[in-house]
């Protein structure tokens, strides 16, 4: 069972630009040159709040903590790849150390945009997670992003939000009634044979896998971390209580994303689990294409390899 | 006047007492910086007795104007605050002391009046940039000072700062850059050839001057000048000011002072 497609990324950040615009003057958006596709509207609305520093992602942070001590909030919008990579002890030190309300709203995650070194983004999760004072959220459907992004405007501090590629259409997962509240993983099924946890944009094909296996008679639960920071433990907890075999996936290394905040939850529950990391491994692609293309070069197990290594468990 | 400003001019220790001051801090903490913190006292000096508008009982205060202070310079930044009130000058006691919030680096959180981490090098005047552009739109009449050392301009974000101020017509922002000719290992000469700095700055369409930076007028003169832009003094100065053995010698950007030192410094600065 495929889920339906709603708005698409920009689509969903920009409505919620303009309508925090327009109630809030304590908002400020900067670019850094980049695809300014449903920006214009903000910045011909709101010039005054608006600021393209062009190719300079190192300045565009660390302005950002200057506006911010003015009592502002600072919204940030880029490719993960250049978003956090290049400017990265400026986000240690001007979002994290000084818990600046800098949000850092990065697109193009995972492989959605490329496999290319450039553009690539699967180290993301795990070095922003290890920042004090930061907030890590990756949406997984269309609900999911427009519940979440006012919810980490709340926070009195930086905050790292993951999605897939600007243009893309984001999945219809969840039901429009669904409650989505930042921190509070969300259980989409009630498994009793397995438990499938995934995060951002990995949803829609773990929803995919789930729902396929549940038509066959395979009772699989789903549960979509769409928060990595702070982390649900009492989720993992309750699960790890009843034994049942977990997996993970994300479009994210193996090496400090979710897995490893699964693995160290579970860990420290003093109890074993079977378990089972679906995510980039420790290497990179060297090829070209869509993510199905690059994930299957990579060896990463799909749904036969994944089902097999649950009855197996 | 500026709810808050401060009318009556205010007197602060002397450049040469800020110098003994720094030298019994570092020497207290048994911690070295005594370079590049002992040539920018007249320019933190000037800025404070002269120039800037602060409210030492609200640090917070939102009309203030704002200095972003070179990162390795903390001892001289710590006594100018002290001296202009913002804490007692008892409290330099406690620099770098173990268990102490106080860190021998320029970090928040340490001490009231300090508005950034500017250790790690070259943020800096990105920082100043969005206090001054934030000021600016919301119509706030503050200044934004920013000091940083000549070195610190190899960091590649310097010039990306000094290529968007011009741009944002910032003509609220002042940089000061304390050039001082060395840098951690070397002569700045030596490793980048970086002569003419104002002239750089004038071609990405600041307005620079050069100025002595030990003489507190011709600093003052030159930041209290109007200009319909943002502005850029590169001070020139002697790193390891005021004490003989330190003044233009490399190895004082890292070196403690031995006891025999310390006395001779403050000596010298009697």
């Amino acid at each position: 069972m495929t889920p339906q497609w709603g708005a698409a990324v920009n689509e969903v950040f920009a409505n919620f630009m303009m309508e925090l615009g327009a109630r809030d003057r304590d908002v400020y958006y900067v670019v850094s040159d980049g695809n300014i596709a449903g920006m214009q509207e903000f910045e011909k609305s709101y010039p005054d709040r608006f600021v393209n520093v062009g190719i300079a992602e190192q300045n565009a942070v660390s302005m950002a903590f200057g506006i911010c001590s003015t009592g502002k909030r600072v919204f940030l919008w880029n490719n993960v790849c250049f978003l956090l990579y290049r400017p990265f002890d400026q986000i240690r030190i001007d979002a994290a150390f000084t818990r600046a309300k800098i949000r850092l709203i990065g697109t193009s995650a995972g492989y959605t945009r490329g496999p290319d070194i450039a553009q690539a983004s699967v180290e993301d999760v795990a070095v922003m997670r290890a920042l004090p004072n930061m907030t890590v959220v990756c949406p997984g459907d269309l609900r999911e992003m427009q519940a979440l992004l006012p919810q980490i405007d709340e926070i009195d501090g930086p905050v790292y939000m993951r999605l897939p590629k600007d243009r893309s259409a984001l999945p219809i997962i969840h039901s429009a009634d669904a409650q989505v509240t930042l921190g509070r993983a969300i259980e989409i099924f009630t498994g009793n044979d397995a438990v499938v946890i995934c995060t951002g944009h990995a949803l829609e094909e773990a929803y995919t896998w789930v729902s396929g296996w549940r038509q066959d008679g395979i009772d699989v639960g789903l549960i979509s971390m769409h928060t990595i920071k702070p982390f649900d433990q009492e989720t993992i907890a309750r699960l790890v209580r009843s034994s049942l075999p977990v997996v993970t996936i994300e479009e994210h290394s193996t090496i400090g994303g979710l897995g490893s905040a699964v693995a160290e939850a579970i860990a420290e529950s003093g109890r074993g689990v079977p378990f089972l990391r679906v995510g980039v491994p420790d290497r990179h692609p060297h090829v070209a294409g869509d993510p199905h293309v690059v994930k299957k070069h990579m060896g990463m197990p799909g749904p036969e390899e994944v089902l097999a290594w649950i009855q197996q468990s | 006047m500026v709810e808050g400003a401060q009318e009556e001019r205010v007197v602060l220790a002397s450049p040469k007492e800020i110098r003994r001051q720094i030298v019994k801090t570092i020497a207290r903490a048994k911690a070295w910086h005594l370079g590049p913190n002992l040539s920018m006292v007249e320019i933190l000096h000037t800025l404070y007795e002269r120039v800037m508008r602060v409210d030492p009982a609200r640090p917070d205060w939102p009309g203030r104007d704002r200095l972003i202070s070179k990162g390795s310079a903390a001892a001289v930044l710590y006594a100018v605050l002290a001296s202009r009130g913002f804490f007692p000058a008892e409290t330099l006691k406690r620099y770098n002391e173990p268990g102490s919030r106080i860190v021998p680096l320029v970090e928040m959180f340490t001490l009231p009046g300090v508005e950034a981490s500017t250790a790690s090098l070259g943020r800096g005047l990105s920082i100043g940039i969005g206090m001054a552009l934030a000021g600016k739109r919301d119509g706030m009449p503050y200044r934004v000072y920013v000091v940083v050392g000549d070195g610190e301009c190899q960091e590649g974000q310097i010039w990306e700062a000094a290529m968007l101020a011009p741009s944002l017509d910032l003509d609220n922002l002042t940089l000061i850059v304390d050039c001082n000719k060395l840098q951690g290992s070397n002569r700045v000469e030596d490793l980048i050839r970086m002569a003419n700095l104002s002239e750089r700055f004038t071609d990405f369409g600041w307005h620079a001057v050069d100025v002595d930076g030990h003489d507190c007028d011709a600093l003052e003169a030159a930041l209290k000048k109007p200009a319909d832009g943002p502005k850029c003094l590169i001070a020139h100065t002697v790193k390891g000011k005021g004490v003989s053995i330190m003044e233009n010698d490399v190895a004082w950007h890292y070196r403690s002072m031995t006891q025999a030192e310390v006395i001779q410094a403050l000596r010298e600065l009697r």
